[in-house]
């Protein structure tokens, strides 16, 4: 596996916020200031949650001998 | 036709023959249960082999006994005796000649499955606590099984269908046979080291010999030392194998645990996606309902306006405005009138219009005269008449007497 640059990012941890996020906005007494400053993290945390689910389709590896790779 | 007589012997040796020369009971495999098992002085064992309903005489002589016979024989022992069917012609007793015996498989292997099951057991291999969560959103999923087969066959379709950026490792596997059981745990031990996100191990189904690898203690306790969570799916939905009692989830198949393994990506972006609609809907909720209450507020600004409390007051003024120069005209017409009126009145009375006739007042210093004592002789005087003033000096005074 390649070193990812997005190895920080958590999905289960940014669907969590989201669902958070939909809390906050769903509350009638938030703030605007609040709800606009939530709301586009939340754009934010979508997007990236696509970008972590699909970005390239793999194929499988085979471990062959001690512990070398190849592709199926 | 003259009946014919037999021996013994001959009849003994016809039977004989008759066995000797059958195919498939030259080389035969029976299973049965060991009875009146009798080791001879000779190294010779007699024993009887039985099922429920019959039984087999049987003899293995010592030469086989020391290659063919791994455990003591024992009464009660269920074991697949390996040999041909002959005659002892003594007798008139066909008989088993045993060439090797291995203990039954099914018997012996349900037999250990429940012991090592209840020593796994008490040792904490399956309780509860100790199972890892499956991963909700996997990266890289690591798989234990045959490197051909249905079974990764199966996985790897499924995993492509419902979610291709997902990465899979396989650890090819001998899954069956000699080995199985420590290449299967090398193959949990090397994949776990990966940091992967899950581990799928498994098999399809088979006899209970055939999954007997994940039926052993070294596997048990590969899963149980293992970091990453480990699904396993053996087997068909019947077959519980000590594997999947010690994974962290079990599957009935490898399909299936392919499955709990890898969610389909396409339902993960639908509640995702869901989730965009439903902060976007409360986002655009929450400004809509803001402009209305602005444009509320605005309304009533308007009403409550000071300008607006400002210009009544000034229309009220110019009326109250109109108002009072009417009234104020009107009293200064009423006033003028009667003021035309007493003027001319009042000029006929005017004293110097009396003066006309010969009439004139006295002034003194501005002061009217009204008396002769105010007067003494040689005082400047001013006579006013009705054209003009005449300064004069006293001359004499005169006091009428009354």
């Amino acid at each position: 596996m390649s070193k990812r640059n997005d190895e920080d990012f958590s999905i289960e941890k940014a669907i969590d916020r989201l669902e958070e996020i939909a809390g906050i906005l769903e509350n009638s007494d938030t703030t605007l200031k609040k709800s606009l400053e939530v709301y586009s993290e939340g754009v934010v945390l979508i997007d990236a949650c696509k970008k972590n689910l699909c970005d390239v389709e793999k194929e499988m590896m085979i471990l062959t001998g001690k512990g070398e790779k190849e592709e199926a | 036709m003259a009946v014919r007589n037999y021996t013994v012997s001959q009849i003994n040796g016809y039977i004989k023959n008759l066995i000797v020369n059958d195919y498939l009971l030259s080389d035969i495999f029976i299973r049965g249960e060991v009875s009146n098992c009798k080791y001879h002085s000779s190294g010779h064992i007699y024993f009887t082999l039985k099922d429920e309903n019959a039984a087999v005489a049987a003899v293995m002589f010592k030469g086989n006994v020391s290659t063919g016979l791994p455990f003591q024989l024992e009464n009660g022992q269920l074991v697949v005796a390996h040999g041909n069917i002959n005659v002892y012609e003594r007798d008139g007793r066909y008989q088993l000649y045993v060439r090797d015996i291995k203990k039954d498989g099914i018997g012996n292997l349900y037999e250990e499955y429940e012991r090592l099951k209840q020593k796994l057991y008490e040792q904490g291999l399956f309780e509860f606590d100790i199972k890892k969560p499956i991963p909700k959103y996997p990266k890289n999923v690591g798989i234990v099984t045959a490197g051909t087969g249905a079974a990764i066959q199966d996985i790897k379709n499924i995993a492509k269908r419902r979610n291709p950026f997902v990465q899979l490792i396989l650890y090819p596997a001998k899954v069956q046979g000699e080995g199985a059981a420590c290449d299967i745990a090398n193959g949990i031990r090397t994949l776990d080291k990966m940091g992967l996100d899950t581990i799928i191990i498994g098999r399809g189904g088979g006899s209970i010999e055939d999954l007997w690898a994940f039926n052993e203690e070294e596997v048990a306790w590969a899963i149980y030392h293992a970091k990453t969570p480990i699904i396993s799916g053996t087997g068909h939905e019947i077959d519980n194998t000590i594997a999947d009692y010690a994974a962290d989830l079990r599957a009935p198949t490898p399909s299936a645990a392919c499955e709990l393994a890898i969610p389909d990506v396409m339902s993960t972006i639908r509640s995702i996606e869901d989730m965009r609609n439903r902060i976007t809907r409360s986002m655009d909720n929450r400004i809509a309902d803001i402009k209305n209450r602005i444009l509320s507020y605005e309304r009533q600004f308007r009403l409550l306006n000071p300008q607006k409390k400002l210009m009544d007051k000034q229309q009220y003024i110019d009326e109250l405005y109109d108002r009072i120069t009417r009234l104020m005209q009107s009293q200064y017409d009423r006033r003028y009138h009667r003021l035309q009126v007493l003027s001319s009145k009042i000029n006929g009375m005017s004293p110097t219009a009396k003066l006309i006739n010969g009439f004139g007042y006295l002034e003194k210093k501005g002061t009217p005269v009204s008396s002769v004592k105010e007067l003494k002789m040689g005082d400047n005087i001013n006579i006013t008449v009705h054209d003009g003033i005449i300064n004069a000096k006293v001359g004499g005074i005169d006091v009428e007497e009354k």
